[in-house]
């Protein structure tokens, strides 16, 4: 059971990593404290990993066969990639190093299910222009209604901030269900965990990253996110949940980031903004190419190692 | 159904009675002026004197105590960014109308019968424009769409007064008055026309509010 550690505290680097993304903009507009923001974040993923994180765990199990052993190894190998890539100020994806240390086991052991990888790097590909789709949706029907309804400035205000809440606790139910099983999929199919177990602890994993260390992340945040208007910040949430439920619902795990960057360029391009730069495509392609590659070559040299 | 919690209700009476007071302020100006004009300093004109003061004043601490409720976790922060701006900057105006006033009594200005009526429109076009600011301030608050046909008169009002300044200023130094005098006036007209230049003002910052808020 020492080995769950691995997926234990990669659960904890998401809630970490990922509180900010969910409960910041709430925060930042004083809805709600700090405080408050970490138990509804961590009380959401839970309830996320419970209820809809089954087709991602699902999904993990089938790409290839695992042990105690080999799933320990494919989490470490995904967490070393992430405290790498995080340290120089790299883009990861926690979704995309894990099935990148999947792939590291799945050659080492010839047992791979290249069809059930097509489905994730498919999905993959589409994270950031479901994100957009949904961000230029969202932004034009909720903008028209918003302008057709023209509400009293503080009651704008107020509404702005409730739907803050509200979103950021959707978003953390999505990241629940689209990320448990990053934490405890593995863990599963070596027949370490029940089904029941992977979603639970999974998502206790989440909900203590969230409780523990997220401030610092999350403060990080609050000056990006102030920098969008209220609306904006809502649309792009409403966006990044959304597309990880889309995600979740068909069992793929995606990238947060990669969401929230397809969202991002969705309300810009509605808006007729120029925010297409090289350095976005290049974040994004980046994040599509270096977490999984870095977490599959770890994954092989420490499968080498520790398993043959 | 009460539409607002009861924090935000006052807030809406605190900026409702700031605008009140900075009317009034601007009101006195326009009085306290036109008597001066009529009977240069007098008894009347001394006690509008003391009254501006007071109700700068009186504005100056409201616009304080909606500021500090601003601060007490009413609004995001966007909004009130966007409030406090619109305080601050209204708050120039009555300031001005005071400055003008109070130049003219230290100054004991001396106005020549043929240039009061180009004064008297000055100080009336430059005082309309409050009205025109109190209505699109509410109009940010109260229907945002209608801001720019506020701020447009604004703009009208403001033309106007530059034009009456400089035909103003033309005759001053076209007169045989003495130099020392013609520079007196001359920056009474200015400080005067800058009532409605920071009416302007106030109103491209209320139309960038607007902007954002229009999706």
């Amino acid at each position: 059971m020492i080995r769950l550690v691995a997926g234990i505290f990669l659960g904890w680097i998401l809630g970490v990593n990922d509180t900010a993304k969910t409960l910041g903009a709430a925060v930042s507009t004083q809805m709600i404290s700090y405080r408050s923001a970490s138990l509804f974040t961590a009380g959401f993923a839970i309830i996320g990993a419970l209820v809809g994180g089954g087709a991602g765990i699902r999904t993990l199990s089938s790409l290839t066969t695992q042990t105690s052993s080999s799933a320990f190894v494919a989490c470490l190998a995904a967490a070393i990639t992430i405290a790498a890539l995080t340290a120089l100020h790299l883009p990861v994806s926690t979704s995309h190093a894990v099935v990148g240390g999947i792939l590291g086991i799945g050659l080492l052991y010839g047992q791979m299910d290249w069809g059930a990888l097509e489905k994730v790097v498919i999905c993959w590909l589409l994270t950031p222009f479901a994100g957009a789709i949904i961000g230029g949706i969202s932004f034009i029907v909720l903008g028209r209604i918003l302008f057709l309804v023209n509400p009293h400035f503080l009651k704008y205000d107020q509404l702005m901030r409730v739907s803050l809440c509200l979103v950021g606790c959707y978003s953390a139910y999505s990241m629940g269900a689209n990320n448990v099983a990053n934490a405890t999929g593995l863990f599963f199919k070596a027949g370490m965990l029940t089904f029941y177990q992977a979603t639970l602890i999974g998502g206790i994993s989440i909900a203590l990253g969230s409780l523990t260390f997220s401030r610092g992340v999350m403060q990080t945040m609050f000056s990006r996110i102030l920098l969008m208007n209220a609306f904006s910040a809502f649309i792009l949430l409403l966006s990044e949940a959304l597309t990880l439920h889309i995600f979740a619902l068909i069992g793929v795990p995606v990238s947060i980031s990669q969401a929230a960057v397809g969202a991002v360029l969705g309300i810009a391009l509605v808006q007729n903004f120029r925010l297409i730069s090289l350095n976005t495509l290049y974040q994004i392609l980046l994040g599509w190419l270096l977490t999984p590659s870095l977490a599959f070559v770890i994954s092989l040299a420490l499968g080498r190692s520790v398993l043959i | 159904m009460q539409l607002f919690f009861s924090k935000k209700h006052r807030l809406m009476e605190m900026i409702n009675s700031y605008l009140q007071k900075a009317s009034e302020c601007v009101d006195i100006f326009l009085k306290a002026f036109l008597i001066y004009l009529d009977k240069q300093d007098c008894q009347e004109f001394q006690e509008l004197v003391d009254r501006i003061n007071q109700v700068e004043a009186e504005a100056d601490e409201l616009r304080r105590e909606t500021e500090i409720t601003l601060y007490e976790k009413a609004l995001i922060p966007e909004s009130r960014g966007d409030i406090l701006g619109v305080l601050e900057s209204v708050d120039k105006i009555p300031n001005k109308a005071q400055s003008v006033i109070l130049q003219i009594d230290t100054e004991c200005l001396f106005i020549p019968e043929h240039f009061k009526e180009d004064f008297r429109q000055l100080a009336d076009i430059n005082s309309q424009t409050i009205g025109d600011i109190t209505q699109a301030v509410q109009a940010v608050f109260n229907n945002i769409k209608e801001v720019r046909k506020f701020t447009a008169e604004i703009g009208i009002k403001e033309r106007a007064s530059d034009a009456i300044e400089r035909r103003l200023i033309r005759k001053v130094f076209q007169s045989a008055a003495p130099l020392g005098e013609k520079i007196l006036l001359k920056e009474l007209v200015i400080e005067m026309g800058n009532i409605s230049d920071r009416a302007e003002d106030t109103g491209d910052q209320l139309n960038v509010i607007a902007a954002k808020r229009i999706i």
